[in-house]
């Protein structure tokens, strides 16, 4: 929630704010189909138009949380032409988690949109 | 300098410092495919290869950072969670539709070789009708191509325990296959049915399928992944025969000696005493073998090493 160290007026968005969903947008992206890294990145910066590019860091640590939580599960294709790709599939357990985080968050936004006195969206 | 060798050489340099667990070889090996596919991103969108890898690279950012960021799992040192890890970190999982086809083309392989088999016996007795047995050849050759798809199919696939063979060597292993079952079905087919082409056919690729396969065998080099090897090591039984080769070149000429000697005494007394007798020869020889097996499996003084 602390914008001040980059220059407030360049990102509409609070940075930090998004960062703490990252696990759930990344658990969001393998909801219908299994990815590999570079897919997860290249369809959350193209969702947004490339306004939110996640930092390459925060989503290896962030595979590497989800996969010791168990809510995806990694593992190597066999693909043989092109470069070794590791892909992730969101287990059941992530699905349970992602759902729980989508409605938690709905409310939350709910919450804050009305102690903030501003009509909400949805 | 081509694009790949850019991306591998930056990998390399940065890893260079970074010390080698099963995690940061698999965090490499994880960052160069996703670099692999952003440089390939980058130049469908008309970069030029070299200004494609360095801009993957840049921004990719610090690998310090992605290192750390994986960095706080604690060491285990029990070999039984070093394998546990080592193979979920190593999993590969088969395409659906390769396990599909290998279980359907097994399928009708077990048909074609359970045909070839029943033919041949009910013909070979005289109870078949002509038809089956003109059948059988025909039958040998399409389980010998069932079995050559699914071995030459199977041995060009990555798998969690190995890397795939090439391809040109996996075809070979899949003729060699194909010729072997064939040539089988062929000789099979000529108990049914006695025609010389047969059997001159049916020996000639079993014979082509045998050198084949030797000649592929003994050019084949290892396969297993480094993950396999370290695991084996640390798993691996305290094995005279391959730690100890001059305890093991002992045993060998020991061996030889115990059943020549067996063999003298039950020739020697079975033309003197009689077969009655005789075979005790073998016996004891069985039993000085397995004393010498147990010693050399399991030395007397085994605290020297």
């Amino acid at each position: 929630m602390d914008t001040n160290k980059t220059a407030p007026q360049s990102e509409a968005f609070a940075s930090d704010l998004l960062r703490g969903h990252t696990d759930t947008i990344v658990l969001g992206t393998l909801r219908d189909t299994e990815r590999y890294g570079f897919e997860i990145y290249k369809t959350i910066r193209d969702a947004t138009g490339g306004d939110y590019e996640i930092k390459e860091a925060t989503l290896y640590a962030t595979f590497r949380r989800l996969v010791k939580d168990g809510l995806v599960d990694a593992y190597w294709g066999d693909e043989t032409q092109g470069g070794r790709r590791k892909y992730y599939r969101i287990t059941d357990a992530g699905r349970a988690v992602y759902t729980r985080n989508v409605s938690d968050w709905n409310a939350t936004q709910r919450i804050i949109n009305t102690l903030l006195g501003t009509k909400g969206t949805n | 300098m081509a694009t790949t060798n850019n991306i591998h050489r930056y990998l390399d340099d940065a890893f260079a410092e970074i010390p080698r667990t099963p995690e940061t070889a698999d965090l490499k090996e994880e960052i160069r495919g996703n670099l692999q596919a952003r440089v390939t991103e980058l130049e469908t969108n008309g970069s030029k290869p070299d200004a494609a890898a360095a801009k993957a690279i840049k921004e990719l950012g610090p690998i310090n950072e992605l290192v750390d960021s994986i960095g706080d799992s604690e060491p285990t040192t029990s070999p039984a969670d070093t394998a546990v890890k080592l193979i979920a970190l190593n999993r590969v999982k088969p395409s659906p539709g390769y396990v599909v086809r290998t279980v359907l083309l097994s399928l009708l392989l077990a048909c074609g070789v359970t045909l070839v088999t029943v033919g041949s016996i009910l013909g070979g007795l005289g109870i078949a009708d002509f038809w089956l047995v003109s059948a059988l050849p025909v039958e040998s050759v399409f389980a010998g191509l069932f079995l050559g798809v699914i071995v030459a199919h199977a041995l060009g696939r990555e798998t969690s325990h190995h890397y795939p063979t090439k391809p040109t060597r996996a075809l070979g292993f899949g003729l060699a296959a194909f010729a072997g079952l064939t040539g089988l079905g062929f000789a099979a087919a000529w108990f049914a049915n006695p025609l010389l082409w047969l059997l001159v056919t049916g020996c000639g690729l079993a014979l082509v399928s045998l050198m084949a396969f030797v000649a592929l065998g003994v050019t084949q080099t290892n396969r297993q992944k480094p993950w396999v090897k370290e695991l084996n090591r640390a798993y691996a039984v305290e094995d005279r025969f391959s730690q100890d080769p001059a305890s093991a070149a002992r045993f060998g000429l020991y061996t030889v000696v115990i059943w020549v000697l067996a063999f003298a005494g039950f020739v020697v007394l079975s033309i003197t005493v009689g077969f009655a007798w005789s075979w005790l020869a073998l016996l004891a020889g069985l039993a000085v073998f397995f004393l010498v097996l147990a010693r050399m499996l399991f030395p007397a003084d085994s605290n020297k090493k």
